[in-house]
């Protein structure tokens, strides 16, 4: 069933069409969640929160792009959270297996299909990045988060933030300013095959 | 090579990695590019960031989020009137709009009001301009009366001897003086000064024992006469061997002037009384259709001020009458009447038309206002 009609039956309060809407999307939007708060537990409750909310305001989608209407949602869970969590900040647990030992590379990020040195190398950029993108305010965070990672043209992001079209290309011209600046060093430690990788035009 | 890129040529070089420049503005930055050594470099720099951030891994979801029913909850249904509830304050507040600007435009809802304000003032104005007129013309008139009156007076004097001058009394002519007062005292004082000046008018006309006290002054004694006893005139032109006719002729000229006088002062008081009885007669009939009818609203109190000055008037009109002047009252014009009966009616009228309007825009902010509500209200239980 395509994804419009499965959108039509669960306007009509049809769960079950909702809940195959969620697998497809629910990676997306854990992956957005994650890198707007930068703490998994939290990313998990928005995640939820986002998955709610959508479900009970399905009527209001008319149409355009479902991933850009969920990613609206989620980023305002996102920044109810983050406010949340200024209000009350918490020290975040460092994931810990059975042993009470920390995990370096928490088991969502494994892949399977791929080296374990590899995994190793993504597990560090990735964190790398998300060291880069905690030191951004939160409106720059999500705008390069948006464009650059989620793929989002520029009228998406302006429509999914609530903002002008020169605000958005002006915050994203800083943010990967400020992304630049502080992966400069990453890329040094990275090794020549990613180096090749992303310097290609 | 931080110091050489300003703030706007990294946004520039953010938005030609995305493709959003325009063919012109594009142009321009390649030319640039091509010249400018730092800004290849920065240009670099940033297209290996944004690379960078679309390798980045993408997590996976450590869990599924499936809803269940308990979890999930009902989902929230919009009412099916609220777009018409939207649309319906939409276009109430725009039926309200164009009735608020179509009162200041033209003469609407509001203007009546000022229609009543303004045809009130100019009748008012007109009617006291009349009522000014008339009066002034009544004082000139009057004036002219006295001052002719008053020269007659003067004249006959004159013309008298100086005996018949001593024995007549003196014509009080003050109260033939013109005055614009209308008060009751001075109304009272007028009319005791005219009922003086008739009899002094009376008293011109010498009587028998006037005759005999002149008789008497020049040494005759006609108390015991059988014969008629001998006339003023006669009796002069004896003393002086002139003719003797001027007495008798002057005594029985003032006689005539005084019945002439009268009988003009009969004339003038019965065509004054004629006209005055039409213009009472056709002013009452509104008065009596206003009376006849108690269920209507009572006449504005402008109206009310309106017919009191006409009744004033009337009333100035009845008391010349009384004081016996020939006072030339000329009947209200035509036109002023239609006047004055048609105001009442256009007041009322136009009156019910501004309620009405002002009515009507009430109705319509209410149903805007409560429409609107019903929306914002409609729109938040949807969430």
């Amino acid at each position: 069933m395509d994804e419009v009609k499965l959108i039509q039956y669960a306007q009509k309060g049809d769960l079950d069409a909702f809940n195959r809407l969620v697998l497809a999307y629910q990676d997306m939007v854990y992956n957005q969640a994650y890198r707007v708060i930068g703490e998994p537990d939290a990313a998990e409750d928005a995640t939820q929160e986002a998955f709610i909310s959508a479900y009970r305001k399905i009527h209001t989608y008319r149409g355009g792009s479902f991933k850009a209407w969920l990613l609206r949602i989620v980023t305002n869970a996102c920044y109810d959270e983050l406010r949340r969590r200024k209000r009350r900040p918490t020290t975040p647990l460092e994931p810990a297996d059975e042993f009470d030992e920390e995990i370096e590379s928490p088991r969502w990020l494994a892949d399977t299909a791929e080296a374990p040195e590899d995994t190793a190398l993504r597990a560090e950029l990735s964190e790398a990045i998300q060291n880069c993108l905690n030191e951004l305010s939160d409106d720059f965070r999500t705008v390069v988060i948006l464009v650059d990672i989620q793929g989002m043209d520029y009228s998406e992001a302006a429509d999914i933030m609530g903002t002008p079209l020169g605000t958005i290309k002006s915050r994203l011209a800083r943010a990967r300013r400020g992304m630049r600046q502080c992966l400069q060093d990453f890329w040094e430690l990275l090794p020549t095959a990613f180096r090749l990788e992303n310097e290609a035009p | 090579m931080k110091n050489s890129i300003s703030k706007r040529d990294w946004e520039t070089i953010s938005a030609y990695l995305d493709g959003q420049l325009s063919q012109r503005e594009q142009v321009r930055f390649e030319s640039r590019l091509y010249s400018d050594h730092q800004l290849q470099i920065a240009l670099d720099d940033l297209r290996r960031t944004h690379q960078t951030l679309r390798d980045a891994p993408k997590l996976r979801a450590p869990r599924n989020f499936l809803l269940t029913p308990e979890i999930a909850g009902n989902p929230v249904r919009i009412p099916r009137l609220a777009p018409v509830f939207g649309w319906a304050s939409v276009v109430a507040s725009f039926l309200l709009v164009l009735v608020l600007v179509g009162d200041f435009y033209t003469d609407g809802g509001f203007a009546p009001v000022k229609m009543i304000t303004s045809q009130y003032n100019e009748f008012y104005v007109q009617q006291s301009e009349i009522f000014e007129g008339d009066v002034l013309a009544q004082s000139a008139i009057t004036e002219d009366m006295s001052v002719s009156s008053k020269s007659f007076v003067e004249s006959e004097q004159e013309a008298m001897p100086l005996e018949m001058r001593a024995e007549v009394a003196p014509m009080d002519t003050t109260a033939l003086e013109p005055t614009m007062e209308l008060e009751e005292s001075v109304v009272e004082s007028q009319e005791s000064e005219l009922l003086a000046m008739k009899n002094a008018a009376d008293a011109e006309e010498p009587t028998s024992e006037d005759l005999d006290g002149i008789m008497a002054v020049n040494g005759e004694d006609v108390s015991s006469s059988d014969s008629p006893p001998e006339s003023a005139v006669e009796h002069s032109e004896k003393e002086s061997g002139e003719p003797q006719e001027t007495i008798e002729v002057m005594a029985q000229r003032s006689v005539d002037l005084t019945k002439d006088a009268e009988t003009i002062d009969q004339a003038d008081t019965e065509a004054v009384q004629e006209s005055l009885t039409e213009t009472v007669e056709i002013e009452e009939a509104p008065v009596r259709e206003m009376v006849a009818e108690p269920d209507q609203p009572p006449v504005a109190t402008a109206e009310t001020a309106m017919l009191a000055d006409e009744k004033t008037y009337q009333g100035e009109q009845q008391i010349n009458e009384n004081s016996n002047t020939t006072t030339v009252v000329e009947p209200m014009p035509a036109d002023t009447l239609t006047e004055l009966e048609s105001i009442p009616d256009t007041v009322t009228a136009t009156k019910n038309e501004s309620d009405l309007v002002l009515g009507v825009e009430v109705i319509l902010a209410m149903g805007a206002l409560g429409t609107g509500l019903a929306w914002i209200y409609t729109r938040r239980r949807a969430g």
